[in-house]
């Protein structure tokens, strides 16, 4: 494929010399590719809007087989999602989402699902802040990555309904409380039927959601700082700056 | 391959330096053997002159020899006026228009979540100390995200304290064509155009 062109989200750029940039690409095609944009950075260039994190545009790409970079030509932006950079709250929420996009994604390889929800959730953010933004993505992000929770009413190891519950990040899912597991935490049932919810619930739907903060604060604390640590091995870099 | 000793550190210590690799390096240790030896020594005297003597202004954080630096000093400058830029080098840059006429503030970077810089790691509390008295501030980050985020930043925190605050224009690059001109920067010439 040596000129090739796709729809494409920017997941991240880095300086390169002295006005060029590497961008790394979400395609709709292709997957995840990183590709150079020759002199984007002088003032007459005229796609250096296209190549800021978070655009969606349609991209005209060079590769050569079993070369790392590409080489972006040409883009036509389709949505800048500038509302989201010009919000300091919607830019860390943004960031955090396309991290862990970016961590977890590995090469060029195709994934409409995937494509289709990173979408959503950028025209979900960019419309208002929604707290349940973060956990959603996350819970409908890392099932795609195929590293779904159970999140049923039965145990995992006795298959038993029982009326209090654990969440093992390692065993993966809802345990009863009977099993003695090392990183087990309490969860109520409001939190597994809402964590539920999230995952087989539409974006559309789930638009119309809102929670209280305490509930909010619980819902993280498993999903982000358990599940989602336990699976990364690493925190994510913009964690930090979540709390702004 | 032999190649005497002081050449080889010599070639190790200049392929350090950045975009020079092995073979440049080895090239421009042969030009400095063939040089007279004066002019190697003034080259050797400038490096470690720099390092010495260059330093940060303890004001606005430029870099100087003096310190404070001139433009700190300099009577003729509106000390009311303070514009914050990511580098010392934009200094530079806003210095070649000769249109500015007031102090700076170096911050030292910009705000960007994707790497995990937040402002605490930016020389904010030192602006916030200067801003007593200060008519306005104008902000003169990158135009890029971490540039924007970090105007955001300021804004949120500056404007309840009192002084004016500003943001560097967008828009089409002087010479430049309109045909050609981005979506969003043209978007942002058209948002932010001003009376004549």
């Amino acid at each position: 494929m040596p000129l090739y062109n796709s729809k494409g989200i920017v997941l991240r750029n880095q300086d390169l010399s002295e006005a060029d940039k590497i961008v790394t690409l979400l395609t709709q095609k292709f997957g995840k590719i990183k590709g150079v944009a020759k002199g984007v950075r002088k003032t007459t260039s005229k796609f250096g809007s296209s190549v800021e994190i978070f655009t969606y545009a349609d991209y005209l790409i060079y590769g050569k087989e079993n070369k790392d970079l590409d080489i972006i030509t040409q883009a036509q932006i389709i949505h800048s999602f500038k509302e989201i950079r010009e919000d300091l709250n919607k830019l860390t929420i943004g960031a955090f989402i396309i991290e862990l996009l970016d961590t977890l994604v590995a090469g060029k390889e195709k994934d409409p699902l995937l494509f289709n929800l990173i979408l959503q959730t950028l025209t979900w953010l960019k419309g208002e802040s929604n707290e349940l933004i973060i956990p959603t993505f996350a819970l409908k992000f890392i099932t795609l990555s195929g590293l779904k929770p159970h999140l049923g009413k039965d145990c995992l190891l006795c298959h038993q309904v029982c009326d209090k519950m654990q969440f093992s990040p390692g065993q993966g899912g809802i345990i009863c409380t009977s099993h003695r597991i090392e990183d087990g935490i309490m969860i109520s049932d409001n939190i597994r039927g809402l964590l539920h919810q999230l995952l087989v619930l539409d974006i559309s739907k789930i638009r119309k959601i809102h929670i209280s903060p305490n509930l909010l604060t619980e819902l993280q604390k498993i999903l982000i700082d358990n599940y989602l640590k336990f699976h990364l091995q690493k925190p994510l870099k913009s964690m930090n700056t979540l709390k702004l | 391959m032999y190649l005497a000793p002081s050449m080889t550190r010599l070639i190790e210590e200049l392929s350090r330096l950045p975009s020079i690799g092995p073979k440049t390096a080895q090239r421009l240790a042969f030009y400095i053997l063939k040089t007279p030896k004066e002019e190697v020594k003034r080259l050797a005297e400038a490096i470690v002159e720099v390092k010495e003597r260059v330093k940060s202004c303890s004001v606005c954080f430029n870099i100087t020899e003096d310190d404070p630096c001139r433009i700190c000093q300099d009577i003729n400058r509106n000390k009311k006026l303070i514009c914050v830029v990511e580098q010392a080098s934009d200094i530079i840059a806003l210095e070649k228009t000769r249109e500015y006429k007031g102090t700076y503030h170096v911050l030292g970077g910009a705000i960007s979540p994707l790497d995990g810089i937040g402002p605490e790691q930016l020389r904010i509390k030192e602006l916030l100390s200067r801003i007593e008295d200060v008519e306005e501030i104008i902000i003169a980050t990158n135009p890029n995200v971490e540039g924007e985020a970090t105007a955001l930043y300021l804004t949120k925190l500056i404007k309840p304290l009192g002084p004016k605050l500003t943001r560097i224009a967008y828009g089409i690059p002087v010479g430049g064509d309109l045909e050609y001109a981005d979506e969003v920067t043209l978007a942002k010439a058209l948002e932010g155009r001003r009376q004549i």
